[in-house]
């Protein structure tokens, strides 16, 4: 089958047959919205694109670390957070396994902030929004400030002295801005659930489309350089 | 809070209840927190200027678009 | 094959091999770093035990309570109606979305938890002579008791003889209740009943007193402590908040009574900034005028040297 699924053997249904050793396809058609779909997925980006074995020449700098670094350290964040979340809310003040994961999880979440910060050094001294890059720095943009207030409600839901002070303090910020109306930072079930569930899956969904749109545009290529390699006097390439 | 493990007097020093803090006229900063800014610092000038291996070269061959 | 639309030099490149080994190497750190570290878990304060340790402090919160002088009971919405709340010049946001999450200091905090107990007639006949009283004369009985306490340097126990009619009986009678832990459930479960989840009343509560402010200032977590940014003990904290604590320390917003919706006004729109570099002219120029992008791509600018900007780029249009 090709990549716009052009390739047409016969349904499945109706007794049409299968073409061997491929999956079922409709006569006619251009095999509805999943057709469609697939087509559309596998021209913008296709498994060579998304998965590449080589890259451009010019990625040859430790900088170019911190953006994986900080992926690395969010997967470490989101297991310790599913393993105390094993254990419902207030296991890790009792238990050594408990504050341990606490632990981890604390460690993580400063090892996702420090790789991340340098990370947004790195790609604003590179400039890395040109080329039609401008929503890979919004979404990564986005995502730090969604990452600020997982990070926030996850200090809310220590159930601490610490959780009692940041949640008393905070209140009147968000108070002032009519939100405390309906995001109760003293509501320890609200916040819980939303740094449990709603912050983690914002910030997943942000960072896979920030991952998608790195493959889709690719590395920024250097300041004044053409997609070909050659110098470029293009102000897309410069700015 | 226990440990199940005996642990180097450095960590009885950061585990204790009073942190360590600094002062420049009004500003104010744990020295927790200004260890890990001048990391970041540190970490990234260094990524700046430590030499990066450079593995085989593969060019794209003419007419071919990657 | 690379990802984009490169048609330059390429060099081979294992994706996921990075993938896995970063993610194992970040595991090792973070594993290594809580075994030998840990992690701070400061005790919370409850409303029992900061009856037991401040009873003279938490005498003086319950008559603000009574008298309507405390924080929660001045505070103005999400709360009550007692004040219009803060405003960002002519924003007045707080006061426009309402009252939501309503609060009654007086009720919540003092006489609904009396009114539960049982066997204490003393404490029976002051409940029913308070709520029999108009609500002027209940005002008058507080707000005189209240003086007293601060004339007496905040202690209860020193102030001067008056009539304050059954309040000093109240707030005694709950500094009571509070000692025994009861009163600690019974703010979060009046209305939620078996299943308790929202500690709004009890920390509203324990907001208003000095104890738990006192116990915040002890670990460097105050305001003007530049607290936001710190964690207990000796961790490091939140270092990346330090531009949304450096407004509070500074003029005007050092003497605004706004300053909370002036300061989150002005980092929102200090986010959007940040969001936006790639569209805000001068901003998106800084990189190719520091040389900081000629360090990373230096290798390949030795062998293949940047082209010139462009006019409209030079002449900073843009």
């Amino acid at each position: 089958m090709t990549a716009t699924g052009t390739d047409r053997a016969g349904a499945v249904d109706g007794g049409d047959p299968v073409r061997p050793g491929g999956p079922p396809t409709r006569a006619g058609g251009e095999g509805g919205w999943t057709g469609s779909l697939r087509a559309r997925l596998t021209a913008a980006l296709p498994p060579e694109r998304a998965l590449p074995d080589a890259q451009p020449a010019y990625v040859a700098s430790w900088v170019y670390l911190f953006g994986v670094a900080s992926l690395a350290s969010l997967a470490v964040v989101i297991a310790s957070g599913v393993a105390i979340a094993l254990g419902g809310v207030r296991w890790w003040h009792t238990t050594v396994v408990g504050h341990f994961l606490n632990s981890v999880h604390l460690w993580s979440v400063e090892l996702f902030f420090f790789w991340m910060v340098l990370h947004l050094w790195g790609k604003f001294f590179m400039a890395a929004w040109r080329g039609r890059r401008a929503a890979t720095w919004v979404t990564g943009a986005v995502s730090f400030l969604v990452s600020v207030a997982c990070a926030f409600t996850g200090y809310l839901s220590q159930t601490n002295l610490d959780a009692e002070w940041i949640a008393t303090q905070a209140k009147d910020g968000i108070n002032s801005t009519g939100a405390g109306a309906f995001w109760n930072v003293l509501d320890l079930g609200q916040m819980l659930v939303w740094h449990v569930m709603l912050l983690p899956l914002a910030v997943g969904l942000l960072v896979v489309a920030h991952v998608v749109l790195v493959r889709l545009r690719g590395v920024v290529p250097p300041i004044g350089t053409a997609d070909d390699g050659r110098p470029s006097d293009d102000p897309a390439a410069w700015r | 809070m226990v440990l199940p493990f005996p642990v180097p007097p450095v960590v009885g020093l950061l585990l204790n209840g009073d942190g360590y803090y600094l002062h420049w006229g009004f500003f104010r900063m744990s020295l927790a927190n200004l260890v890990v800014v001048v990391l970041m610092i540190v970490v990234f000038v260094a990524a700046l200027l430590a030499p990066f291996p450079h593995g085989r070269r593969r060019s794209t061959p003419p007419g071919e678009r990657s | 094959m690379t990802s984009d639309h490169w048609s330059g030099p390429t060099r081979p490149y294992d994706l996921v091999k990075e993938v896995v080994v970063a993610v194992v190497a970040m595991a090792a750190l973070a594993l290594t770093l809580a075994a030998v570290f840990s992690s701070p878990d400061d005790r919370q304060v409850t409303i029992q035990r900061w009856a037991t340790a401040d009873p003279a402090g938490f005498v003086a919160t319950a008559v603000t309570e009574l008298d309507g002088t405390s924080a929660s009971a001045a505070y103005g919405p999400p709360y009550n109606r007692a004040s219009d709340g803060q405003s960002i010049f002519a924003l007045h946001l707080q006061r426009w979305v309402g009252v939501h999450q309503p609060v009654d200091p007086s009720q919540d905090f003092v006489l609904r938890p009396l009114s539960t107990v049982t066997g204490d007639p003393v404490l029976t006949s002051a409940l029913a002579s308070y709520t029999a009283a108009p609500g002027g004369q209940q005002q008058r009985w507080a707000s005189a008791y209240d003086a007293a306490i601060g004339t007496a340097g905040g202690d209860p126990a020193k102030a001067a003889p008056g009539d304050y009619g059954p309040v000093p009986t109240l707030v005694t009678s709950l500094a009571g209740l509070a000692r025994t832990g009861a009163l600690d459930s019974q703010l979060v479960g009046h209305s939620a009943g078996l299943y308790q989840a929202d500690s709004t009343s009890p920390l509203l509560f324990l907001a208003d007193g000095d104890y738990l402010a006192a116990q915040a200032h002890a670990r460097h977590l105050t305001g003007t402590q530049w607290g936001m940014m710190n964690e207990t003990g000796s961790y490091p904290g939140q270092a990346w908040l330090w531009l949304y604590t450096f407004w509070y320390q500074i003029p005007p917003f050092t003497h605004s009574g706004n300053a909370d919706a002036l300061i989150w006004g002005l980092m929102m729109v200090l986010s959007l900034g940040l969001v936006l570099v790639p569209f805000i002219p001068g901003l998106r120029s800084l990189p190719r005028l520091l040389p900081v992008h000629r360090l990373v791509w230096r290798d390949w600018y030795a062998s293949h040297p940047a082209g010139r900007p462009p006019r409209t780029v030079r002449s900073g249009r843009g």
